[in-house]
């Protein structure tokens, strides 16, 4: 009887291994593509896009939920919003070096302008940019909340996944 | 009345152990920013290095059929042993303890194919070691964390070796580089960690702005990961690209987290208590100049 219930147990757990959920995030949400976590490991799951040149979008900061956290009315003094924006290849499930960044960015979206390889893995992540009493200030680099993951660690394994088509 | 009890327990464990990484229980560091206060009065801004020796962890990794085949089989029996006392159950542990001859001579035969041969190894901590000696570790992320904060921080920054008259000093410790994998394995991927330490402190009194907390966690930085022999290859390439890689990473860091970094107060933004990490040394003494 007990055989039987590890067996249900391990055909389960099998069943869910490649799936993946939507992720907590800390910092900026990204919205396309979205941030998700595997089912089973606790890492970042690798989304598809639709094209080597996808246009990236995430929520504008500050967003409403942030806005209302505003107690002392910071988020009114901040001016000139931007985005950051950097593309790191992943190499055996951890980023590598950055391969793509833009600094800057005017728009809570980015359609990339030289185009990434296909079938492969990279991770991606954004803050905020902008100046409050006049001092340039910048948002953390947002990324999932994982169980083991940290604002002193870079870069992080928890930057949120994509994953290229094949052409 | 026991078996629905028991149920609603195993049901609750894999609940549980399912949303824990979706953000329940998650505990990420938060490295605390400093205040607006203190950020107005740093003034002229003096980066330093600090008297903290940078210690390093590189090599001893197994090589030889002998090593491999004696570590496999190690492994394997520990493997083994943890199985049989988790189980708490003679008719597991039984059973387990019958295999274990069998599995720790796999763990010899795997052991044995998988490790590198000992010169190599040895050549390649050699190597290592020598790259080690070779950098210029306080001097190249003194020059880093120099140039990030340059133009950037809104205030003057030089370095305290040119100039003596300075309001605030930066002291910057590089206290570890390490080779990191996984202990269970014989040849194992493994991680470049860099760690930094920042600390601010007012000449005119000598208090330390930054961190606020004691012991600070370090700023880490973590490369993907090579195989020993890669990271060793080519006069240790790879190792002394990846520490030029994790000077600029640092010195962004330093200078972001301390002088730019801003966190809302919004629930996007909250996160727990700290997660157990590495932390910085105390730092004793004047920071070099």
């Amino acid at each position: 009887m007990r055989c039987r219930r590890l067996a249900s147990l391990a055909m389960v757990v099998g069943a869910l291994s490649g799936c993946a959920l939507p992720a907590a995030v800390y910092g900026l949400r990204p919205e396309y593509p979205s941030a998700m976590l595997d089912f089973i490991e606790p890492k970042v799951a690798f989304v598809e896009v639709d094209s080597l040149q996808p246009t990236l979008r995430w929520e504008p900061f500050p967003d409403a939920e942030t806005r209302k956290g505003d107690r002392d009315g910071t988020l009114s003094r901040i001016r000139d919003v931007t985005y950051d924006l950097k593309i790191l290849p992943a190499e055996r499930n951890y980023p590598a070096h950055v391969v793509y960044a833009r600094s800057g960015l005017a728009e809570a979206s980015h359609k990339m302008e030289t185009p990434l390889l296909p079938e492969a893995k990279y991770f991606w992540t954004v803050r905020a940019r902008f100046t409050l009493d006049g001092a340039t200030r910048v948002t953390p680099w947002s990324r999932i909340l994982g169980r083991d993951s940290s604002d002193a660690v870079a870069p992080s394994a928890y930057y949120f996944g994509l994953k290229t088509p094949p052409r | 009345m026991a078996r629905p009890r028991r149920g609603a327990v195993v049901v609750g464990l894999l609940i549980g152990t399912l949303l824990g990484p979706w953000g329940c229980t998650t505990k990420p560091y938060r490295i605390p920013p400093l205040n607006e206060q203190v950020r107005a009065e740093i003034g002229t801004l003096g980066v330093a290095t600090s008297n903290v020796v940078t210690t390093s962890d590189l090599g001893s990794y197994t090589g030889g059929k002998g090593s491999g085949a004696a570590k496999g089989a190690g492994l394997a029996a520990r493997v083994m042993g943890q199985a049989a006392a988790q189980s708490g159950h003679p008719f597991v542990a039984i059973p387990v303890f019958a295999v274990t001859p069998l599995a720790v001579a796999g763990g010899a035969i795997y052991g044995a194919i998988v490790a590198r041969p000992a010169g190599k190894v040895k050549e390649a901590e050699t190597t290592l070691a020598s790259a080690f000696t070779d950098l210029k570790i306080h001097e190249a992320i003194h020059d880093r964390v120099l140039e990030a904060a340059q133009g950037r921080i809104g205030h003057p920054v030089v370095s305290l070796r040119d100039a003596r008259e300075v309001d605030t000093i930066l002291e910057i410790s590089v206290p570890a580089i390490k080779l990191k994998g996984a202990a269970l394995d014989i040849d194992p991927d493994l991680q470049l960690v860099v760690l930094a330490c920042p600390r601010l402190i007012r000449r005119a009194d000598g208090r330390e702005l930054y961190p606020a907390e004691s012991p600070a966690p370090a700023l880490v930085h973590m490369s993907a990961s090579r195989k020993f022999l890669e990271w060793a290859g080519e006069d240790a390439r790879l190792f002394r690209e990846e520490m030029e890689h994790a000077y600029q990473n640092l010195a962004d860091q330093v200078v972001e987290d301390i002088f730019l970094g801003f966190r809302p107060e919004g629930p996007r933004w909250r996160v727990g208590a700290p997660a157990p990490g590495p932390v910085c040394p105390r730092a004793n003494g004047e920071p070099k100049r």
